[in-house]
């Protein structure tokens, strides 16, 4: 006796039919119509060459289009080129909506809330570094605590975790663990207003308090990278970012707001399934896409809340930060001012923010969701540091532990995608099927043949991040600039990788 | 003998699977061991020295949606623990107790588990969040299965 529940069979259209609905606009920008499914109030628009095209999953196009039927959204629902299916929004999304009639979505968002990516220098080149590497590596290993359930800052009382969800990086500055400028060089400073501890439950709080300082696990990574003289594509910029020297050693990391910034998530998504259709009428194509009018008491609960978990995942990674200054200081006996050990920049790429967006001509307050995508203003545009107001934003794509990641900066024409563009390589292939076709171990030693020392908290962990899951980076590095979402300035290659 | 399997093309950015059991008790304890075995490797390196247990009380809806929505709970109570108290557990116990009226449903499960320990387990990847992602509970025959998408 088989029962159906509430969702039909899922039968995704294939990605050869897909491709067959789209549009191309131009030689990245494609079209799906608002034709194309009952609901759609704007049509969605991939920027993507064909080859990336074809290698996105076919749920990629339904989820983008559902994406396209919330209300308030405007212009087009863009996905990236690094574009890949996600849960409601498919990774890459953005979607503005109008600040008044519109809504918010934590599926636009994601559970990770401000996961994102932060690069720092050091005046050390890989000459340099390569005998202490391992070390190195290992150090990092012990300071910074990653994989299942690893836990912080064990002494932090219930107190300053509210302290830090409200005030992000600047509690890391009150107390000894960041510097002035560092703050300066985060994304919205590293601190964003309006963050209300109110709006957060008592099982978020119990779920972050320990995790400060933490990288996670997943694709969350800590990286030393070398800047090669032959992977330099803008020379000029690459030195007013801070890298100077040839074959200059950099360090990467990627994670967000852990465990805090998942319940956060999850506990609003609920909220929101119960109360969009009976007090909102809302209705939608998927739960996972349950949204509140950003205007009404949950949508604003939630945007607070959820700047919580931005203003904490801004104090992790600055508290990483720390550790790293630590434990380079420890190995070369000098202090972190003679290394160098300097930020470049700290992204976000899971976020919604209020911005102000030309439209047809007027200035609109949109709120902008982007799930794994990167913000990247031009040059000149307000909220930049002053240190980079000429030269645009800088925007940090962390490829796989196998292939490299790019710096790369924001650029006039990216108000095609109201100002955002790629954040990583974007998967071409499940998990499960990444641990069914790589080893860990196997490929911890090949890559160590080709000169990149791996510690990780687990093999099968890392099996899901071998370089084959993912699509080529210098494609979508090289498709973001073509399709003037941002410009490359240098490619990171890795010789040092901690995964969790 | 397992009563999960991993499903390859839900979502490539997470983690999916489908469980079943004869009985709701058994469709939850595979769903609970689908997930921690994601977390851990073998499932056999968890001792059950902790205990904790779960109270769920849920509205009786079309088409098995309270079992869902329990499920959903249950597996995030799961992820909860695993934070809170860094633990990896298994689902022992399930009972479900239908309100006379047919209107309301308690859950009451015993979970069993066991400290993360990386010297003692070889740990695989950290669950963040159980979405509702074409998550379903559906009886086929004898059998309950269910298919869960989880952010990883």
């Amino acid at each position: 006796m088989a029962q159906p529940v509430r969702l039909p069979d899922y039968h995704p259209p294939s990605s050869e039919n897909m491709l067959r609905g789209l549009v191309r606009l131009g030689e990245t920008l494609w079209e799906i119509p608002i034709s194309y499914k009952a609901g759609m109030r704007v049509p969605a628009r991939l920027f993507a060459s064909k080859g990336l095209l074809e290698q996105m999953d076919a749920a990629v196009f339904d989820q983008i289009t559902n994406v396209a039927t919330l209300a308030g959204i405007v212009r087009y629902a863009c996905c990236m080129p690094d574009g890949h299916s996600g849960y409601g929004f498919p990774i890459g999304g953005v979607a503005a909506m109008d600040a008044r009639s519109g809504v918010i979505s934590p599926g636009g968002i994601g559970f990770d809330i401000n996961c994102g990516m932060r690069l720092v220098t050091t005046q050390l080149t890989w000459d340099e570094v390569k005998p202490r590497l391992r070390a190195l590596v290992n150090r990092l290993y012990e300071r910074v605590p990653a994989g299942v359930g690893c836990t912080g800052f064990v002494d932090l009382s219930a107190s300053d975790f509210l302290e830090i969800a409200e005030k992000g990086s600047q509690w890391c500055l009150e107390n000894g663990y960041a510097r002035p400028e560092d703050l300066v060089l985060t994304e919205d400073g590293g601190h964003v207003s309006g963050a209300d501890p109110v709006h957060v439950s008592a099982e978020a709080i119990a779920r972050g308090r320990k995790q400060v300082g933490t990288l996670g696990s997943g694709n969350h990574y800590l990286e030393i990278q070398v800047a090669r003289p032959e992977n330099v594509f803008d020379a000029d910029a690459m030195s007013k970012l801070g890298i100077t020297i040839p074959n200059q050693v950099v360090i990467m990391f990627h994670c967000g707001s852990r465990g805090f910034g998942h319940q956060v998530a999850s506990d609003y998504l609920k909220l929101f399934l119960k109360v969009m259709g009976s007090k909102y009428s809302i209705r939608l194509l998927d739960r996972e896409l349950a949204s509140a009018p950003f205007e009404s008491p949950e949508g604003q609960a939630y945007f607070s809340a959820m700047k919580c978990a931005i203003n904490m995942s801004f104090a992790n990674r600055q508290i990483i930060l720390h550790r790293i200054r630590e434990v380079f200081s420890d190995e070369f006996g000098k202090s972190p001012e003679e290394l160098g050990l300097d930020m470049v920049y700290d992204v976000a790429h899971n976020t919604a923010k209020l911005e102000t967006h030309l439209l047809d001509g007027h200035e609109r307050k949109l709120l902008v969701h982007r799930k794994g995508a990167t913000r990247a203003f031009g040059p000149g545009m307000p909220g930049l540091p002053e240190r980079y107001r000429q030269l645009g934003q800088p925007v940090i794509i962390g490829g796989s532990m196998e292939t490299g990641s790019y710096l790369m900066l924001g650029s006039a024409s990216g108000a095609s995608s109201f100002f955002s563009t790629a954040h990583g390589s974007g998967r071409i292939m499940s998990r499960t099927q990444a641990k069914r076709e790589f080893k860990g171990r196997q490929l911890m030693d090949d890559m160590a043949s080709r000169g990149i020392y791996v510690k990780s908290a687990s093999y099968s962990g890392l099996a899901e991040e071998a370089g084959k899951a993912y699509k080529n980076i210098d494609e979508v590095a090289a498709v973001s600039e073509a399709a003037g979402l941002s410009r490359r300035v240098v490619k990171l290659v890795p010789v040092g990788n901690i995964k969790g | 003998m397992k009563h999960y399997r991993y499903l390859d093309h839900l979502s490539y950015a997470d983690a999916a699977f489908e469980s079943e059991g004869e009985s709701i008790e058994e469709l939850f304890q595979a769903a609970g061991d689908a997930l921690t075995n994601l977390m851990v490797e073998d499932l056999g390196s968890i001792e059950l020295k902790e205990r904790r247990e779960v109270h769920l009380k849920r509205r009786i809806g079309p088409e098995h949606q309270e079992v869902m929505e329990l499920l959903q709970e249950l597996l995030d109570k799961m992820i909860y623990w695993k934070d809170v108290d860094q633990l990896l557990l298994r689902v022992r116990h399930v009972d479900l107790k239908y309100a006379p009226s047919r209107r309301w449903v308690e859950l009451i499960a015993e979970l069993e588990g066991d400290r993360i320990d990386p010297e003692r387990q070889r740990l695989g990847t950290d669950v963040k969040a159980v979405t509702f992602h074409r998550l379903k509970v559906w009886q086929a025959g004898n059998s309950w299965k269910a298919i869960v998408v989880v952010d990883v």
